[in-house]
């Protein structure tokens, strides 16, 4: 089954460089495995309020290079506790990028995605993605 | 005629036969791949599908434990065929600390009796291990769920870490793949006293950048490989994630190939990648101008200069870990800490990275140097350099020869890792605040 398009507003651009996904729900809160607590514990450094106002298919936007470090799973399940539905990167750790897949979680490279969005855009010309190898990688 | 590096450096030994008409040859990986695959030839972007001739994998919540579920209630799979390719180990949580560490133990012994899988269990951390008992079979395809199996790529073993979607290798025969690129890089020159592989991996990070080998594959060369140490490879090898690389892969040499043939699980022809393959980037290192390096928290991307760090205070030292606590690194902090002794207050752990390892730096009184000096050594686990045990409040800051110094790693996440070499570890130790090794090595 081909991967339905993912249309969706931009909840959060992380503009970090080598972005490391575990600081989304903190290191101190990894061994959470209540999702109630995880998901209240996502996103706290960067916008508190962040899980009133996403709603379900949001998507987040990553700068180069995202994920990398040693990123676990925790952050990403509170995220699609919350709804988000993908996540667009300029680019990504393959580590980071393989396990998310295995979760069957989308995970898009779209070289020069940080340039076309703003947070909390709906609607934008399409763009379309530049296979920068990571594209269909999956190992 | 065409030649490769492999024959050059075997004399034949190992042939790759003719390839008349190819314009361009093979690189090592896309060799092993090729076979894996069953295929006369693969290159780089080709999406095949390969079949590992090893599956490993240490048990752990979340994964392990998950993926024997798996097996049994969604694929319906009760005993899985051709255990001789599958290898456990029992390297973290050793020894167990709670009831439910031990139950998770339990369960691994219990699908491997089942199974009639090899279990390997408190015989060290897993990844030195598996080249100690032959999954280190050079030419062969390795897959596991941790990444750090790449140091297997030492003796021309392309082993790769898939995270969960190992699953794929445990319930089917062959794994997708996507062919990677190559990024190659040359190493010239000797490494000066006090360097050491761990210098060089933060190095290559530093020069080439944390993402420059992204969904490729890091080969090692050039002259200098010859005069390393199995033990330096694998280090370098061991932390290839943190280039964006899949693995890092050695054209195997004499060297590699005296350790690794007789340990061998299967008999393969060695490959080598031909002088004429593809590389994506191709870079040179002359070793001999490299100092001592220090990668400060909390990203393994920040290599920078010892020297810019001296002085710092450190309450806790860590030697060990599938990347360093091999006897190269026993030795060199046996050579700064002999007759000397750790600073008064702090704690100095020293984690040989297996029993093998452990026996020969007994043997060699490695072991009585570090204690005599006032060394902690335990016996091999991976429990340290995730802080499970001699965990860090909040505030202290260690020097560690571990993997990683991410937040919270080794213990609070206002604790703080800086990873360095063990000589570096050693001097510190000594002086209770970051130090330069090479002064002790001079008297």
């Amino acid at each position: 089954m081909a991967l339905k398009n993912l249309r969706g507003r931009v909840a959060f651009i992380f503009e970090e460089l080598d972005f490391d996904v575990d600081q989304i729900v903190g290191v101190k809160n990894m061994k959470t495995t209540d999702i109630h607590e995880l998901t209240k514990a996502a996103m706290q450094a960067y916008d508190a309020g962040f899980a009133s106002q996403v709603k379900p298919g949001d998507l987040l936007v990553g700068n180069h290079n995202f994920g990398y470090g040693h990123p676990h799973y925790p952050p990403m399940k509170a995220m699609r506790q919350l709804g988000i539905a993908g996540v667009i990167a300029e680019s990504f750790s393959p580590g980071y990028w393989r396990g998310e897949i295995s979760m069957g979680f989308p995970q898009v490279s779209c070289s020069g995605i940080l340039g076309f969005v703003k947070r909390w855009d709906e609607e934008g010309e399409p763009v379309l993605a530049e296979d920068d190898g990571s594209i269909g990688q999956t190992a | 005629m065409r030649t490769n590096v492999c024959q050059i450096a075997l004399g034949g030994l190992c042939w790759m036969g003719d390839k008349k008409g190819n314009a361009v040859g093979f690189t090592i990986t896309e060799k092993i791949l090729a076979r894996a695959a069953g295929l006369a030839s693969v290159k780089a972007g080709d999406e095949i599908m390969a079949k590992p001739d090893y599956v490993l994998a240490y048990d752990f919540p979340g994964y392990t434990d998950v993926i024997f579920k798996q097996l049994k209630d969604e694929f319906g799979i009760d005993k899985i065929p051709e255990p001789d390719r599958f290898g456990i180990f029992i390297d973290h949580m050793v020894p167990a600390a709670s009831p439910a560490e031990e139950q998770l133990h339990m369960g691994t012994r219990e699908w491997t009796k089942v199974n009639d899988v090899a279990l390997y269990e408190r015989k060290g951390i897993g990844h030195q291990v598996a080249s100690e008992i032959g999954f280190a079979t050079p030419g062969a395809f390795v897959v596991h769920f941790d990444g750090h199996v790449s140091q297997l790529g030492t003796f021309g073993t392309l082993a790769m870490g898939l995270r969960r979607n190992v699953l794929e290798a445990f319930a089917m025969e062959r794994v997708s793949i996507r062919v990677p690129q190559t990024t190659r890089v040359d190493l010239v020159g000797t490494l000066a006293p006090g360097v050491m592989a761990r210098d060089v991996f933060h190095h290559i990070v530093r020069v080439l950048g944390p993402a420059s080998c992204r969904f490729q594959v890091l080969e090692i060369g050039g002259p200098a490989v010859a005069d390393m140490s199995n033990d330096g490879l694998q280090t370098i090898t061991g932390l290839a994630m943190f280039t964006g690389a899949v693995t890092a892969i050695v054209n195997p040499d004499a060297k590699r190939l005296e350790y690794a043939l007789p340990r061998a699980r299967k008999k393969l022809d060695p490959v080598c990648s031909d002088d004429d393959a593809h590389y994506a980037a191709r870079h040179e290192i002359d070793l001999s101008t490299l100092e001592p390096v220090i990668v400060i928290p909390p990203s393994p991307a920040n290599t920078r200069d010892l020297k810019d760090y001296l002085g710092l205070e450190v309450q806790t030292g860590y030697l060990g870990s599938c990347a360093s606590g091999r006897i190269e690194d026993l030795r060199a902090a046996a050579h700064v800490l002999k007759g000397r002794k750790v600073a008064p207050g702090f704690a100095l752990y020293v984690v040989p990275t297996s029993q093998e390892i452990m026996a020969a730096a007994a043997r060699e009184g490695l072991i009585e140097t570090l204690v005599e000096a006032g060394a902690f050594v335990s016996s091999p686990s991976c429990d340290y350099c995730y802080g499970r045990i001699a965990t860090m409040a909040s505030g202290q800051r260690a020097v560690s020869t571990g993997t990683l110094n991410v937040r919270g790693r080794m213990g609070s996440p206002d604790s703080e890792i800086y990873l360095c070499n063990a000589s570096v570890i050693a001097a510190t130790a000594i002086e209770g605040r970051i130090a330069d090794p090479r002064p002790y090595l001079r008297s």
